[in-house]
């Protein structure tokens, strides 16, 4: 649906974007993820054409997005809605007329039958029916959030992008947004490209997800991959403090899925090898359901062969993790 | 003095009024061309923005009470003469259209770019962005700047009297000052203010109204 290759985008001097490229399949929920600077937003509005970039190629619903004129830059934007962190809501419009903004920007009456039903429907499925009449300063984040999907969605788009759009909101609100998204994302089938840099957010509704750091793709793949992994940029980013960690010994980390239990393993360990060993630090993650986990043991170096071997023959992942 | 009195407030009213209504007229087009411009604008153009700029500013540091006097010639042309009330409202709104151009401008600027850049999101052209964003979202911050255009124009009206543009300026400078008759003074000052007072209570009422 959309196919980036080598996209390269610099402001002055600055390379923001270096040589990026991925791919986003039809019915994707598809994070990017980094830290503030890191190049995302920009990203993001390049494949919205509101920015421009200056090599490579965005091929958005079958059109190369630099090469389009305002005109037809215009109606690709109208297949693409787009949610912000700060919602965007015009202060002296209410809730309908936010939400019918866009159609008005398409020559379209908001009050023909069919435009109107479809506010309605939106309103409804954003759970915002009672505040039709309300003005933006009359709402919660949460709901201002809610409002700019509607708005989003009103051109019937076949993309939404969100800009880092729970970044301003509290955890529950958080959750609340996400569930809508995913909401939005099966039952019409939107295709959904999020922008964020909480890991939360790519956790629970993110089926794919690039890594973005100084404007280059550090790590892509499923979110259950890229945090079990052992890239360096992704554990820096995600906060996994080693350095409380024994510094005698070995630590070894050890991934868990849904298949095989925590404590079967461990306990199993001691059992057969007759070792005794520290359990260091330990963590369940929730992937869009399934559950990940992740375990910190610490091991005396003369139990590391048998110990290797084990995990081997029982088919776990695990990596040493040196001393910092 | 009551008939004089009824006589001026009604020439300061339409002065005020006039040159009020044409220069908020006129001052928008430089207002929206300096927007536009803008270094953030939607068509930068440093040029254009730094001519229009230097322009604004030249006209805004001229004294009313030269500027009159200058664009006498001006007056001649388009109100075939130079004295009386309908003539000063020739430099009473040359004077305020930079004024005017500033205080639209500064309240378009004010609106949130973040709005701008969701209009074009979702395929806004410049005009309807313009109209649909910047004039919707700032309308109460120009009422508020035209509540302050209105309440120099009373200042500068009453000063237009220094060249017989009538009004109470007029009044206050030949009979009470000239004259002699500080009753004259005192009254016209009075009525002056609550003027003042009038416009500006009826901006904030509709600025509040409206934001």
């Amino acid at each position: 649906m959309i196919t980036i290759s080598n996209l390269c985008k610099n402001f002055g001097n600055l390379e923001v974007i270096k040589d990026v490229s991925f791919e986003i399949d039809e019915g994707d929920i598809f994070g990017i993820i980094g830290q503030s600077g890191a190049g995302k937003s920009t990203l993001l509005r390049c494949i919205n054409g509101l920015e421009s970039y200056n090599s490579g190629s965005i091929v958005a619903l079958g059109k190369e997005v630099s090469s389009l004129s305002k005109k037809e830059l215009q109606s690709i934007q109208k297949d693409m809605g787009m949610i912000f962190q700060n919602f965007n809501l015009l202060n002296r419009l209410n809730v309908y007329e936010n939400v019918a903004l866009p159609l008005r920007f398409w020559k379209q009456n908001p009050k023909d039958k069919e435009n109107d039903k479809r506010i309605h429907e939106l309103l409804k499925l954003v759970g915002l029916e009672d505040k039709i009449n309300s003005y933006p300063r009359q709402l919660s984040g949460g709901q201002k959030q809610r409002v700019a999907i509607a708005r989003a969605l009103v051109l019937n788009p076949k993309i939404l992008l969100c800009d880092e759009a729970t970044s301003a909101l509290d955890p529950k609100i958080t959750q609340d947004i996400l569930a809508l998204l995913n909401k939005i994302n099966k039952e019409l089938n939107i295709t959904i490209i999020v922008v964020t840099h909480q890991m939360e957010v790519i956790k629970q509704i993110c089926n794919k997800v690039v890594f973005l750091k100084n404007g280059k793709i550090v790590a892509k793949g499923k979110p259950e991959e890229l945090f079990v992994s052992s890239n360096e940029d992704i554990q820096d980013f995600a906060g996994d403090d080693t350095e409380l960690l024994p510094k005698t010994g070995i630590n070894i980390k050890l991934f868990f899925t849904n298949d095989n239990s925590t404590s079967h393993t461990i306990t199993s360990l001691a059992r057969k090898l007759n070792i005794d060993f520290d359990i260091c630090q330990g963590k369940l993650e929730n992937f869009r359901g399934s559950t990940m986990g992740s375990l910190i043991i610490n091991i005396d170096e003369k139990d590391q062969e048998k110990v290797f071997q084990y995990f081997k023959d029982n088919h776990i992942d695990w990596e040493v993790i040196h001393h910092g | 003095m009551a008939d004089i009195m009824i006589k001026a407030t009604i020439e300061t009213i339409y002065m005020v009024l006039g040159s009020t209504l044409f220069s908020v007229v006129l001052g928008f087009i430089p207002a929206i061309i300096l927007t536009l411009t803008a270094p953030d604008g939607l068509k930068p153009n440093k040029i254009i923005y730094t001519i229009l700029d230097f322009i604004v500013n030249v006209f805004r540091s001229f004294p009313f009470i030269i500027l009159m006097i200058i664009v006498i010639p001006v007056t001649r042309a388009i109100a075939g003469k130079a004295i009386g009330t309908t003539a000063a409202l020739v430099p009473l709104t040359i004077s305020a259209i930079p004024f005017v151009a500033r205080v639209i401008e500064s309240a378009l600027r004010g609106v949130d770019p973040g709005l701008i850049e969701a209009a074009k999101s979702f395929g806004a052209n410049d005009f309807q962005i313009i109209w649909r964003v910047y004039l919707k979202e700032s309308f109460p911050a120009i009422l508020s700047g035209i509540t302050l255009t209105m309440i120099s124009l009373i200042g500068y009206s009453a000063m237009g009297g220094a060249i017989g543009a009538g009004g109470l300026g007029d009044v206050a400078i030949r009979k009470g000052y000239q004259g002699y008759n500080f009753p004259y003074l005192v009254v016209t000052s009075i009525i002056l203010i609550i003027f003042v007072q009038i416009i500006q209570s009826i901006g904030n009422y509709l600025f509040k109204k409206l934001s």
